[in-house]
C-alpha cells in the first residue's frame, strides 16, 4: 500500500456517520444496514476504508470523501435524493410512551433537526422534529 | 446549537463541604469534569471555567478555557461577568452553571437556552423551591451590565435581573419540554451538593440508564454487531466496563449518540445516551 494512503480521522468518521444517520432517517435503509455501515466506518483505519461505509448511497458527492472505486458521476447525488419524502419513522409529535434519546441529526431533505425517540414496546426508532433554537 | 456556550463557576469556597467541590470524585471522574462535559455537549460551543486565582483544578479536556476570577470573593455576579465577557465575541448566549450539580442533564441546558434564543436576556429556572441563577442562561452582552454592578458593589444576581428581561421558567414551563420531562422528570438537574451528606447521597444513587452497542471484534454476534443493551453508567469508562470492553488501552473508541467520537473515558453520560464501542484498530 502506498505511504500516501490517508488515515481516517475521527472528524472523517463523524461526518460519515452523520451522513449514514441522515440517510437512515429518510428511509433509504433499515436499522440492520445502518448498524453494518456504521461498523464499517467506525472500524476503518484508512479513509477509503471508512468511505466504503457510504458506498452506493445517493447524495454522497458533496462529502469531499471519495468512495473507493466510486463510479457515481459527480453531481449524481442530489438528483437521486428523495424529494421531501417522509421516511420510515418520521412523526410530528412523540407518541405516548415513546422515550427520547440524546441522538439528534439534521434531516437532509428538510434541514430540520430531528431527535430519535424509541418505542419501548418494540424498540422501533422514530424521528421527531426538535424545537428551533 | 449555534451561538451557545457554557460557563462553569468553580471558584466558590466550598466551606460547608470542607473540600473543593470542583475536585470531588464522580464515578471515576470529577464534578467539574462532568459539568464541563455536559455543557460542551449541550451547547456545542466553547466552555469557560472561572476559578479563584491560583485555585487548583482537576484535569480537564484541552479545549476548555480556564479564567482567573479577577476579584475573588465578590460572589457569583463577578464570575458571571468574567465568563460572559470571555465569550462575548463567540456566542450570543451562555449557560452558566455552578460545579456542584452532578445530575445536570443536557436536555435541561437546552430547554433553558431556548428561552434566551426566543428573546429573553436571562432564562431563570425556578425549580425545586428556588430560583436557580447558577443553572441559568444569560445573553453574553450582559457582561457589561454585570461588571458595572460588581464595581458598584451590587453583588447579588437579583440586581442583574432588575436590569434586563428575565424569563422565569417554573417547573411546569421546564417540563413542558417533552424531552426534559422524559429524561429528567424530577428536575434533578438543579440538585446541588453543599455538604458531605448531600454528596454521599448523590454519589450513592445509581448511574443513569444508557444504551450501549458493540461493533466489530468487540461484538459477540456473527454479523459484527450486537443488539443494543441498557446499562447504568455515568461516564464512557463506566459504560465500557459494563459492556466488558477494555477501554483504557487506546484500541477502542466510543461514538456517543452516533456522532461524537471519544477516547476519553471521563466523557460524561446522561439518561438517554447511546454509546457505540468499536475497535479503533484496522479491520474492526
Amino acid at each position: 500500500m502506498s505511504g500516501a494512503r490517508p488515515l481516517a480521522s475521527d472528524a472523517d468518521r463523524e461526518r460519515l456517520i452523520a451522513l449514514l444517520r441522515e440517510h437512515y432517517a429518510v428511509g433509504l435503509f433499515g436499522l440492520d444496514e445502518l448498524d453494518r455501515r456504521v461498523g464499517v466506518v467506525l472500524s476503518a483505519q484508512y479513509l477509503d476504508e471508512a468511505a466504503a461505509g457510504i458506498a452506493d448511497l445517493p447524495g454522497t458527492a458533496g462529502t469531499g470523501i471519495p468512495a473507493p472505486g466510486s463510479t457515481a458521476p459527480p453531481g449524481a447525488g442530489p438528483q437521486r435524493r428523495p424529494r421531501r419524502r417522509r421516511g420510515h419513522g418520521h412523526a410530528d409529535q412523540p407518541a405516548v410512551g415513546w422515550i427520547p434519546t440524546n441522538e439528534r441529526f439534521r434531516d437532509p431533505s428538510t434541514s430540520t433537526v430531528m431527535r430519535v425517540w424509541v418505542d419501548p414496546a418494540d424498540q422501533s426508532r422514530h424521528y421527531v422534529p426538535e424545537p428551533e433554537l | 446549537m449555534p451561538g451557545s456556550a457554557g460557563v462553569v463557576l468553580a471558584g466558590g469556597r466550598s466551606s460547608r463541604m470542607g473540600a473543593p467541590k470542583a475536585a470531588l470524585e464522580w464515578h471515576g471522574s470529577t464534578l467539574l469534569r462532568r459539568t464541563v462535559g455536559i455543557l460542551a455537549r449541550a451547547t456545542g460551543g466553547p466552555v469557560v471555567v472561572v476559578r479563584a486565582r491560583g485555585q487548583e483544578l482537576p484535569e480537564l479536556p484541552k479545549d476548555v478555557e480556564v479564567l482567573d476570577d479577577p476579584q475573588p470573593n465578590k460572589g457569583p455576579v463577578q464570575g458571571i461577568a468574567a465568563g460572559l465577557a470571555a465569550l462575548q465575541d463567540r456566542a450570543e448566549v451562555a449557560f452558566v452553571s455552578s460545579t456542584d450539580m452532578p445530575f445536570l442533564h443536557p436536555a435541561f441546558v437546552r430547554r433553558v437556552l431556548r428561552a434566551v434564543h426566543e428573546g429573553a436576556d436571562v432564562a431563570l429556572p425556578v425549580a425545586r423551591g428556588y430560583p436557580q441563577p447558577l443553572a441559568a442562561a444569560y445573553r453574553t452582552k450582559l457582561a457589561v451590565t454585570a461588571q458595572r454592578l460588581v464595581q458598584a458593589d451590587r453583588l447579588r444576581p437579583a440586581f442583574l435581573f432588575e436590569q434586563c428581561a428575565v424569563s422565569r421558567l417554573d417547573e411546569a414551563a421546564l417540563t413542558d419540554d417533552p424531552v426534559l420531562a422524559a429524561l429528567d422528570p424530577a428536575l434533578e438537574s438543579v440538585v446541588n451538593v453543599n455538604e458531605p451528606a448531600d454528596y454521599r447521597t448523590a454519589r450513592d444513587k445509581p448511574a443513569p440508564p444508557i444504551t450501549i452497542q458493540r461493533f466489530g471484534v468487540l461484538a459477540s454476534g456473527p454479523d459484527g454487531h450486537t443488539r443494543p443493551e441498557t446499562v447504568r453508567a455515568a461516564t464512557v469508562a463506566e459504560a465500557a466496563a459494563a459492556a466488558g470492553v477494555d477501554f483504557g488501552g487506546g484500541h477502542v473508541a466510543a461514538a456517543l449518540n452516533g456522532d461524537q467520537i471519544t477516547r476519553d473515558g471521563q466523557t460524561p453520560l446522561a439518561a438517554g445516551d447511546t454509546v457505540f464501542f468499536l475497535s479503533a484498530d484496522a479491520g474492526g
